[in-house]
């Protein structure tokens, strides 16, 4: 049970920096981004190809690489985002000016997922690839197992979520975000440069969801499919949560990260005691989805949304 | 001499045309009201006039500047601010943050400008940290008029800003726009009470999206077309 | 060559069958569906368990006639519907989008995972073709061509009668405005659902079609996300909204689809193992284009049918 648990922060705040990001762009451009889940693979096989460029220069003390994953990370983040600006520029912002309903960007984006796992797989090939070596997980009481590296990805995942923090409450541009956020329009005849705020929401949303597709490849591999099966659990914390700030976001995305894991681990047991043969691990997003209906069935607006 | 100046505006929404060749003129610190039926056209003219929508015919002139095709962000640089009737505060930032996109177009330290705002509605000064959305509605049209004052306009549009205030409060608030306007800032007041009204020495009476009449407030009132508007059924 | 080209169009036929389906949907009832996919997938899948021969190794076959196979697929891609409409049917634009999706992919994952039921990644082979055992290959091809042909035209009048009827004006009225919809009286979940599940009926209708050309499924020889992503390409190509536009759309896209097979002789041998993803690049940009230079499609609801020029220069 604990060691579920303990599974589940860990998922819990990868896609935490993913659903940040579907939040703020929800939000602010008004419509589900689909791509998000390819531009986290992305970001992850970005910092691949980093780790692999960069000379050895040793491993951290307990974690299975060393400085030159961290210029990765933070070269994916930025590349990844050069991305989607590129393409809010074809196509987004054209789309929006051109007045085009939520629907539509919505498949727009659903476009922009394909091209981005399409390159990916062009470019790396449809084989799971790993950042090293495997690593031992040691055993800590109430029989919880972590890996020394998965220190590192909640550690990285908090230390993002305070950046984006400060960034939102401390900066002018932080603060226009949510001011946009709140009401468009009102933005506008503040004077607020909505366009910049656009942007600024792509690089914010994308590097934080690259950075998430990194964390994601060092504890499991990577996969061209592994952001689109994460997608589902991104999305369905952001729904959970109502489409909201930044807390509900990680609220949101650790509830659907731990019952995605401690339901998993119970049903199986139900299910073994029933001598019922069912793999319960090959079901994971499918249990996120069940969780969204039945809290929608519950709460159409989410937990903390307040309707409209 | 002339500060603003909407010459023959027609505007809308999408193919449907709100204003149908509306004009008026306003001199510098000038406090001019704007009254009318509900559904005239008020809030369209202000809209129009700040940037929101672009006119679909007409001219605008702000201090000898055309800002007819300006966004909102451009007619504020020119000194103009516009404070909607409703949802005219950011809810989940707080009155501080509210205030400093007031001055979103401003460069550098702008705590002086926050200070000559709680000089003006002192009760803001206390609660500089709190929600703007978990306040009441008084509060939360000080801190949208005192988000309209930040960039020391030359001129505020402010859309019925007493509207849906306890009777108190909106004595208030027509005090306050008095006193903003003593400041030497022109206000054009979209006015629904005769209190209101009178806070101008000039009126225009737009009805169906036409200026129907124009002149000095105690004249307009004394007119039956303005006794309808605000005294008969 | 011939034979490449009744392939062509009997997949072509069937294409077009689900993308009536989708527009039914989105085009005139204004259901964002993205997992449209499902529906052909799970019409594939009942039609092959209901037809093909018993196997020890999951439920099934039970070596049932074509056409229960086609009823059955049409039966279960309802009933699936029906029970899915109840949650997700509440959901509004986006959030429906999402739901359809996360369906979607449980459905891919239950297909993928219980070999009980559908054999697993192994997937069901000897699917049988109509009329291919008495009359031989490539008779039967020719007969199947003109089942595809003739079902197209069933469900392309049936939906052209429905979106004329009152009953289509209602639908209208939904993707409109919903409120209005609902302030005067109709019930507009009423009739989202009508749309949903009959919508749903002629996609497994579609997908069963495709079953019995092919002969063999299995989840990764073709995913409902690809078949989603497809017959989204063909109605947006066609043009949301018109029965024909979506039909040229179907043909169009499908063409490219095949064509972009040949294209593939040419490249270096190095590259032909990856054409799938190139293919799939193409299909992802030309969704992008068709949204950003024609969003109202071939025969879109702006332009209305009378403008076929646009046909010609395909």
């Amino acid at each position: 049970m604990a060691d579920l648990f303990v599974n589940g922060i860990i998922l819990g705040s990868i896609i935490t920096l993913g659903a940040i990001g579907v939040t703020l762009i929800a939000d602010i451009l008004n419509f589900f981004n689909f791509a998000h889940g390819d531009m986290l693979s992305f970001g992850a096989y970005m910092a691949f190809f980093f780790v692999g460029v960069f000379p050895s220069w040793g491993n951290f003390p307990f974690l299975s690489f060393g400085p030159s994953m961290i210029l990765a990370i933070i070269l994916a983040m930025i590349i990844t985002a050069a991305f989607a600006l590129f393409f809010d520029k074809i196509l987004f912002k054209p789309l929006r000016h051109r007045g085009a309903s939520e629907l539509f960007l919505a498949l727009s984006s659903l476009g922009v997922a394909f091209i981005f796992r399409s390159i990916i797989r062009l470019v790396w090939g449809p084989q799971a690839k790993y950042f090293g070596g495997l690593q031992m997980a040691r055993r800590y009481p109430l029989g919880i197992t972590i890996k020394p590296d998965e220190f590192f990805i909640v550690g990285t995942a908090l230390f993002l979520v305070i950046v984006v923090y400060l960034f939102l409450t401390r900066t002018k541009i932080g603060k226009a975000m949510r001011a946009a956020s709140d009401n468009e329009t009102l933005a506008r005849i503040t004077g607020i440069d909505t366009e910049r705020v656009v942007n600024w929401t792509w690089i914010i949303a994308v590097s934080l969801t690259a950075a998430a597709g990194v964390l994601y490849g060092i504890q499991v591999q990577l996969r061209p499919i592994m952001g689109w099966n994460i997608l589902i659990p991104i999305f369905v914390a952001v729904v959970v949560a109502g489409v909201g700030d930044l807390w509900g976001a990680m609220v949101g995305a650790m509830i659907i990260g731990v019952s995605q894991e401690l339901l998993t681990g119970l049903l199986q047991d139900m299910f073994n005691s029933l001598n019922v043969d069912v793999l319960m691990t090959a079901y994971k997003p499918a249990i996120a989805f069940v969780l969204m209906i039945i809290v929608l069935l519950f709460r159409p607006q989410g937990i903390f949304g307040t309707g409209e | 001499m002339s500060l603003l100046t909407a010459n023959d505006l027609s505007a809308g929404y999408g193919e449907v045309d709100v204003l149908h060749g509306v004009s008026l003129e306003m001199n510098e610190g000038e406090l001019v009201a704007t009254i009318g039926p509900n559904g005239a056209g008020k809030t369209t003219l202000l809209r129009t006039i700040s940037g929101v929508i672009p006119p679909d015919r007409g001219s605008i002139t702000l201090n000898e500047n055309d800002i007819t095709a300006l966004d909102p962000e451009d007619t504020i640089r020119l000194g103009m601010s516009f404070v909607p009737q409703d949802n005219n505060i950011f809810p989940s930032l707080t009155v501080r943050e509210n205030l400093e996109m007031g001055a979103y177009t401003l460069k550098g330290d702008f705590n002086d400008r926050i200070e000559e705002i709680c000089e003006i509605f002192p009760q803001l000064r206390e609660r500089m940290g709190q929600k703007a959305g978990t306040m009441s509605g008084g509060q939360q049209q000080m801190v949208a008029v005192g988000r309209g004052m930040l960039i020391r306009p030359k001129i505020l549009l402010l859309d019925e800003p007493t509207a849906g205030l306890q009777p108190s409060l909106v004595k208030m608030m027509l005090s306050k726009v008095e006193e903003i306007n003593d400041l030497g800032v022109a206000v054009l007041l979209v006015a629904q009470t005769v209190d209101a009204v009178r806070l101008a020495k000039r009126a225009y009476l737009l009805s169906a999206g036409e200026m129907v009449l124009s002149g000095e407030t105690g004249e307009m009132l004394e007119t039956d077309r303005v006794k309808d508007l605000y005294f008969g059924g | 060559m011939l034979s490449y080209f009744i392939s062509y169009l009997v997949m072509a036929s069937t294409y077009s069958v689900a993308a009536l389906a989708l527009n039914l949907q989105w085009g005139f009832t204004g259901l964002m569906n993205f997992g449209i996919g499902t529906f052909y997938f799970v019409g594939a899948y009942a039609s092959a368990l209901l037809t093909t021969t018993a196997s020890p190794d999951y439920v099934g076959g039970f070596g049932m006639p074509f056409i229960v196979g086609l009823v059955g697929a049409m039966a279960i891609s309802g009933i699936l519907a029906y029970v899915l409409a109840y949650p997700a049917l509440k959901l509004r634009g986006g959030f429906f989008a999402i739901s359809m999706l996360a369906i979607s992919e449980t459905i891919r994952l239950i297909v993928k995972n219980e070999r009980w039921l559908t054999n697993g990644v192994w997937g069901i082979r000897g699917i049988p073709q109509p009329t291919r055992a008495l009359l031989g290959a490539n008779l039967a091809e020719w007969v199947y061509l003109g089942l595809a042909v003739a079902i197209l035209i069933i469900v392309y009048r049936l939906t052209e009668i429905g979106v004329r009827s009152p009953w289509g004006r209602v639908l209208n009225a939904v993707r409109e405005d919903e409120k209005m919809a609902e302030m005067s009286g109709k019930n507009s979940w009423h009739i989202r659902m009508q749309s949903f599940v009959f919508g749903s009926m002629i996609m497994g209708v579609a997908g069963a079609l495709y079953a019995h050309y092919i002969g063999f499924i299995s989840p990764s020889s073709f995913t409902p996300l690809m078949a989603t992503f497809i017959v989204w390409l063909m109605i947006l190509l066609g043009g949301t909204g018109s029965n024909k536009g979506v039909i040229v759309g179907a043909f169009v896209v499908w063409g490219v689809w095949i064509g972009s097979e040949f294209l593939i002789d040419f490249l270096p041998s190095g590259v032909t193992s990856k054409a799938g993803f190139v293919r799939m690049l193409l299909m992802g940009i030309l969704l992008d284009v068709i949204l950003l230079i024609r969003p109202q499609g071939l025969f879109g609801r702006e332009k209305v049918i009378s403008k076929l020029g646009g046909k010609s220069e395909m």
